[in-house]
């Protein structure tokens, strides 16, 4: 075969390159399983052992721009900041934010929403309800990606579900 | 005549006009916020200033009228630096809560920001803050710190109304739209503040925070709630249904016609739209059964119809058959109404005027106490057979059983003769058809309902108390499986043996306009946005 | 010291009464007008006086009482102008506490002049007394047949209401005036038509100030030319200047027009107060631009004044010696400004808080570099754009005080205090 007129003599005798491969790869088992054990006393060498991560038990460290689920800010009584402008309703491309305002009994605050659901399951993450919103009232910043559910409905996040949301940095 | 030139283009207007209106003349806009056509020049936003030649101050384009020879600059680096500088006066004690303001989309402050703003702020002082949020009335909420004291509301309630409920108190920038000692806004105009308001200070309770401006779209039509025909603008809103529990009719704005409304419009009219979204509009063609209406399929529901009116029609027995057309139909109805059942089946038993439309008295401005928007065109058309019964007669005799099918469009009987004969009625004929928009007594009695669509819902034309044919636009179809009249009857015609060939109004109305005397000569294109007067307006 | 017209009349006792009035040749002039005169004659003779309107703006009174058209079917109105609302102003006052009958002796003249039904004199609500000296001298008028019905024996008859404001400075102005007096709020009209065609209910209406209907019965009395010979050539007459502010002695000096400003303040006034020297000096009430102490050899007329880059206006100087902080003293003024702008026009309306406010700022030690020039600028995007003069008023102050007095502003907003000691 054509492939094989590369092949030195003893690569043809194929034995000794599998003992060089098993080699290899049992050094790797070996020198990581060294330095896991050594990470599991706290000694940590840098640039040395595996990357990957063992989700879930570890999770990754998430940039600060990344635009994770959803979060309605809080005013400092616990009442919802966002005054339903409709802004992000009206910029979301997906069509997946409901919201439904109501007269505030403060006429300094005097319109807050009474309904705001996020579809998640139609949501594209775009992010542009963040920027749109005049008053700093949604956030993407919860950190949270795994939000699967069992049915479409739950994947609907209501008003009070989304005020429940931590961002990231208070969870630690 | 006077000739002037603006912005270079010449124009020879009426003596005594003013700079803005001729500028308007050649559809140069010069800017304004107190300036309002309907109402008495007050000259004080100093918004429309603009450079007239030979004169060292800029003048205010709003008051000053032109004269021969005069050359006026809308446009020069002047103008644009004063228009910032009152603009930006303007907004310096306004609260710039656009985020939960009503007006914002249709504000007149943002409209002339983009051009006009000067973008970075200036003032690092605190504003003035002024009272929130106020209920001036049943239909209007004031907002002090968002008004830029333009006067036009209170020189409405001054000089369209009369009723002098609003002045401005306090002096400077501590000045406030208020209501005098003792008064609340409730004539039967306020509404109109809202409109003409040309910031967010005062809005309409009715519309407040259901909808933002922007998922609005909006049709012209003609006010149904009296016989005036105030023209009108729909606004809907199909693309959120969540906003308003689903609410489609979200507001009507009156529509400027010289020649009968001007600017205005009446709160009557203006919030008697809400029977379009009740929840008792009749969503479903239906029968009874056991006391109990049963949905049904529209083939269903019309063959019942037509093989009742076919059997009497066939038997000669054509006095056995009553029908109660509508002042609330458009002219096309009324017209396939006459068509179908007296021309083609010969039934004499046909009439509009139940009694009941007549509400009060005529207010001399826009109110009128006939209530229903098309009896001049119920009139015109004759639905009522000229040796028939009239609508009483009508209802009589089927009371008394010698009226064995009575159909009747949009009017609660019940309501007009009293719930009792109507339980006779209903027992005493063989078939009781109500057809209209929402439930009420005479429904319940009925053996076939058929759902027909509201005025937004359809096509047509409606003629006003003084003969004007104006035109009625759809803004969305029907609830549920309700159809327009005009359908319901055609379908009607073609199981009766007698099709129409219709298409679409227009076609109705091309036909009516051939064959109605008073309407002779009209079309859709004719009537144009402001409508036309039918040609003999008398009897 | 030179003629008194008006202010002879202070000086002697008992002279608001009108006994001791006619014993000074008073109602001469009316007889004489009543019995000898045309009311185009009066015209012609206090057009030819060079008689100045002197509440403020200076314009020629016969001129304007030639404006009202003769054959009107309405009735014509004659109103005083009694509203001495102007900071730094009070001869008004003294002429309505000291010698009321030669201003009931001149309406007599102009209400004849004119052909006026009848004449509202306008009193500013805080001038209580004054409004009582003015009602007592119309009493004693009317009882003795100079007021009422067929006056002296005469076909002329006249009745006189007095009206009194309810303090707003705005009034003052004369449409804001006739909105009061029509029982409105007091909101200037937009101009024109001018009161002369359509004025108090819609008629032609003449309205005048106090002093100005004054010097009628004196003009009458020893003719034009006398009269205009007093003062410059085209300001007739004396005027009652109110020197008020760092002066040994503070009060109201008759003098010709043309009278040098120096001469007013160091020789009638006696000097600035504790031998301090001058820094400044509004010489025209409120409203006039601030003149520098090396502006003040100039006369003190309307033309001359306006030429100097100011304006005589009501005739209240105010005096500012060395110790006077300028953006204290302005901050003063347009507070007032600021309180007593109507509200009716946007750039006043807004434009006056926003100067004060900015002011108030820098006077707390919180003012940045470039306010005043923001302040200028909000300045002159009033000036000019308003429905009244009240705009301007308010805004020729910032600008004159800003300009003659920018390193007290700069000091302010650089250090964060004042720079005058113990202030």
């Amino acid at each position: 075969m054509a492939a094989d007129k590369g092949l030195t003599f003893w690569q043809r005798l194929y034995l000794p390159e599998i003992i060089k491969g098993m080699a290899l790869t049992g050094s790797h088992f070996f020198i990581n399983l060294l330095l896991l054990s050594l990470r599991l006393i706290g000694i940590r060498l840098k640039g040395k052992g595996p990357v990957t991560i063992r989700y879930p038990e570890e999770r990754r460290e998430l940039a600060p721009r990344l635009r994770s689920l959803h979060r309605l800010t809080r005013r400092e009584d616990g009442s919802p900041r966002c005054v339903a402008c409709m802004m992000c309703e009206t910029v979301c491309p997906a069509y997946c934010i409901y919201i439904v305002a109501a007269e505030h009994a403060d006429p300094d605050i005097e319109k807050y929403p009474i309904r705001f659901d996020i579809d998640l399951g139609v949501c594209v993450f775009c992010g542009y309800c963040v920027e749109a919103c005049p008053v700093d009232a949604i956030r993407m910043d919860s950190g949270s990606l795994d939000f699967a559910t069992y049915s479409r409905e739950d994947m609907i996040y209501k008003l009070d579900d989304l005020l429940k949301i931590e961002p990231a940095r208070a969870k630690g | 005549m006077p000739t002037v030139t603006i912005d270079g283009q010449q124009i020879g207007v009426p003596e005594g006009t003013t700079i803005i209106q001729a500028a308007e003349m050649l559809d140069i806009h010069i800017p304004r916020y107190c300036y309002h056509p309907g109402l008495s020049i007050a000259g004080s936003c100093r918004m429309c200033l603009v450079q007239v030649e030979k004169t060292p101050k800029l003048q205010i384009a709003c008051y000053t009228p032109v004269s021969e020879g005069m050359a006026v600059h809308t446009n020069t680096e002047q103008v644009v630096k004063a228009r910032q500088a009152i603009l930006e006066f303007l907004l310096l004690n306004h609260p710039v809560d656009c985020p939960v303001c009503d007006q914002a989309g249709e504000c007149w402050l943002q409209e002339y920001y983009m051009e006009y703003g000067l973008y970075d702020s200036a003032l690092l002082e605190d504003k003035v803050r002024k009272r929130k949020a106020v209920i001036l009335g049943p239909h209007i909420v004031l907002d002090t710190e968002r008004c830029i004291l333009c006067s036009r509301c209170l020189r409405f309630c001054d000089e369209i109304t009369k009723t002098h409920e609003l002045g401005i108190f306090e002096r400077g920038d501590r000045s406030e739209i208020w209501l005098y000692p003792g008064k609340v806004l409730d004539n039967k105009y306020c509404g109109n503040v809202a409109d003409i308001c040309p910031v967010g200070s005062l809005t309409d309770r009715d519309f407040r925070f259901i909808c933002r401006v922007w998922y609005l779209e909006d049709v012209n039509s003609i006010c149904p709630c009296c016989s005036t025909g105030c023209n009108i603008i729909v606004d809907y809103n199909l693309k959120r249904p969540h906003a308003a529990k689903g609410r489609r009719l979200m507001r009507l704005r009156p529509r400027y016609n010289p020649e009968v409304n001007k600017w205005w419009m009446c709160d009557e009219g203006r919030y008697g739209f809400k029977f379009v979204d009740a929840s008792d509009r009749i969503l479903d063609p239906a029968r009874k059964e056991n006391d109990k209406l049963k949905p049904i399929p529209w083939e269903e529901a019309l063959g019942r119809v037509a093989r009742a009116i076919r059997a009497l029609v066939d038997e000669g027995r054509q006095e056995q058959i009553g029908i109660i057309t509508s002042r609330w139909s458009t002219n096309e109805e009324l017209y396939m109404a006459r068509r179908l059942f007296v021309e083609q089946l010969g039934v004499k038993g046909l009439d509009h005027r139940v009694p009941g439309n007549i509400v009060g008295q005529d207010d001399g401005f826009l109110i009128r106490a006939d209530k229903s928007p098309n009896s001049k065109g119920a009139e015109l058309i004759a639905v009522h057979h000229p040796e028939g019964m009239d609508a009483t007669q009508i209802v009589q005799a089927a009371s008394q059983g010698k009226i064995k099918l009575l159909y009747v469009l949009h009017h609660d009987l019940a309501e007009a003769f009293g719930n009792k004969l109507i339980q006779k009625v209903s027992q005493n004929t063989e078939l009781l058809v109500y057809q209209g928009t929402n439930f009420n007594q005479t429904s319940d009695q009925a053996d076939v309902v058929l759902p027909a669509a509201a005025w937004p819902e359809k096509e047509g034309t409606f003629t006003n108390y003084a003969g004007r044919v104006q035109k009625i636009n759809e803004a969305f179809a029907p609830p549920g499986r309700a159809w327009p009249d005009g359908k319901i009857f055609v379908e009607l015609a073609s199981r009766l043996g007698a099709p129409f060939r219709y298409i679409c109004a227009e076609d109705i109305f091309r036909e009516m306009a051939d064959r109605v005397e008073p309407f002779k000569g009209m079309s859709y294109s004719s009537l144009g946005l402001t409508g036309s007067l039918v040609s003999s307006q008398g009897e | 010291m030179g003629v008194k017209i008006i202010s002879a009349g202070f000086d002697i006792e008992g002279f608001h009464r009108l006994q001791v009035y006619l014993a000074h040749e008073g109602y001469q002039a009316l007889r004489k007008v009543l019995t000898s005169m045309t009311p185009s004659q009066v015209t012609e003779e206090v057009i030819k006086s060079n008689l100045r309107g002197l509440g403020g703006a200076g314009f020629p009174a016969g001129r304007k009482w030639s404006f009202v058209p003769k054959d009107s079917p309405k009735p014509k109105y004659l109103v005083i102008n009694a509203d001495e609302g102007e900071p730094g102003t009070f001869k008004d006052r003294l002429i309505l506490l000291n010698t009321p009958h030669m201003l009931i002796e001149g309406i007599l003249i102009a209400a004849y002049a004119i052909g006026a039904a009848k004449v509202y004199i306008y009193i500013r609500g805080e001038y209580t007394e004054p409004a009582k000296v003015i009602g007592q001298a119309l009493e004693e008028v009317r009882a003795n047949n100079y007021l009422g019905q067929h006056i002296l024996g005469t076909d002329f008859s006249l009745d006189v209401v007095i009206h009194r404001g309810a303090g707003a400075y705005i009034c003052g102005e004369e449409t804001a005036l006739l909105e009061s007096l029509e029982g409105k709020k007091g909101w200037p009209r937009l101009k024109p038509p001018f009161p002369a065609l359509v004025g108090l209910f819609d008629c032609p209406t003449v309205i005048n100030n106090v002093e100005t209907i004054a010097f009628l019965p004196a003009i009458i009395n020893r003719g034009w030319k006398w009269f205009a010979d007093l003062g410059t050539e085209r300001n007739g007459g004396t005027r009652l200047f109110c020197v008020s502010g760092s002066v040994n002695r503070p009060g109201v000096y008759e003098l010709p027009m043309g009278t040098p400003l120096r001469e007013i303040i160091y020789e009638q006034a006696g000097g600035i107060k504790g031998d301090k020297s001058l820094k400044a000096v509004i010489p025209g009430g409120s409203s006039a631009p601030v003149l520098s102490r090396d502006q003040i050899d100039v006369k003190m007329d309307f033309d001359s004044l306006m030429a100097a880059g100011s304006m005589a206006g009501s005739g209240g100087i105010i005096v500012m010696d060395e110790d006077t902080c300028m953006p204290h003293a302005l901050w003063v003024l347009t507070r007032f400004y600021a309180h007593e702008s109507c509200g009716q026009c946007t750039p006043c309306r807004e434009g006056t808080g926003w100067m004060e406010k900015v002011l108030r700022r820098i006077l707390d030690g919180t003012g940045r570099p470039e306010d005043p020039e923001n302040l200028l600028r909000i300045a002159h995007n009033i000036m000019g754009n308003t429905i009244c003069p009240l705009g301007d008023a308010a805004a020729l102050p910032v600008i004159s005080f800003l300009e003659k007095f920018a390193n007290e502003f700069d000091f302010h907003i650089s250090q964060h205090r004042c720079d005058i000691e113990g202030v």
